[in-house]
């Protein structure tokens, strides 16, 4: 899958995506269970809460980590479809990538990284002057694919820069959440 | 006097339950998302999506703890 214009394995990007999505789906469900199960305990405790054995100071400890567990499963949802529009981007560039190469070869050409060139050795002056005549539209070929890759690379890039930070701070939430206990029952 | 109100034991298990199960799963995610391999082709790229492969994982292990944390607490 790795052509020597465009590299990267759009498949690898695409299936860590679908693990992001598949394993934020579930924990959304389990936060939907989480509050279904809190919405019961409150029912059956009735209005009188405060003076309950859960308490509110409780149920606020646990609603702390219920949104914690849903701003997860949101932002891995939204790393999951990053990379999955990537593995996208990233095959259409190869496709790009392998109609520049082509058109490299057909124009008796050789791409030095991603620059067009003529190559050494003899030729007739026609042939020379043929060759020569190619290289900017062959190049802007080239160009094309290496400029729909980058612009890809740089939306991943900022996405994932963005949601790192999400994440981080999702895991300060966490570990505040356990350096504060629960109050005693009934406060 | 006053009725002291105590928490139906059926409801504040599946709570309890809810909580771990939810632990379980934050610790499933956190494994399955450091399982895979993936290649963008860019080390710069590739740095970008490690970086941030390692903080959900942190985040999800975080999450794992606070969560049977409270599942703990509440059965106690």
């Amino acid at each position: 899958m790795t052509g020597s214009l465009i590299h990267g394995d759009q498949v690898s990007c695409s299936r860590v995506g679908g693990a992001m999505r598949r394993e934020s789906s579930r924990l959304r469900q389990h936060a939907q269970s989480l509050v279904d199960a809190l919405g019961d305990l409150a029912a059956r405790e009735g209005p009188d809460s405060d003076t309950s054995m859960t308490g509110e100071a409780t149920i606020a400890t646990i609603a702390n980590s219920l949104r914690a567990l849903r701003a997860t499963a949101d932002d891995l949802d939204e790393a999951g479809a990053a990379l999955q529009r990537y593995a996208t981007d990233l095959a259409e560039s190869h496709e790009l990538g392998r109609r520049a190469e082509r058109r490299v070869e057909g124009a008796g050409l050789l791409l030095e990284g991603t620059r067009v060139v003529e190559p050494w050795g003899p030729a007739s002056v026609q042939e020379a002057e043929w060759r020569r005549a190619q290289v900017p539209e062959v190049q802007s070929r080239v160009d094309l694919a290496t400029a729909h890759v980058g612009r890809a690379r740089g939306r991943l890039e900022r996405e994932m820069t963005r949601l790192t930070e999400a994440f981080w701070a999702h895991s300060r939430e966490a570990h505040s959440a356990r350096q504060a206990p629960l109050p005693p029952r009934g406060s | 006097m006053q009725a002291v109100h105590r928490p139906d034991p059926t409801s504040l298990d599946a709570v309890v339950g809810a909580l771990t199960r939810s632990s379980t799963a934050a610790l499933e995610a956190s494994h399955e998302l450091l399982a895979h391999y993936n290649d963008t082709g860019d080390a710069s790229t590739q740095r970008a999506v490690d970086t941030l492969i390692d903080h959900a994982a942190d985040a999800l292990r975080a999450l794992t703890d606070s969560l049977a944390d409270l599942s703990s607490e509440l059965q106690a």
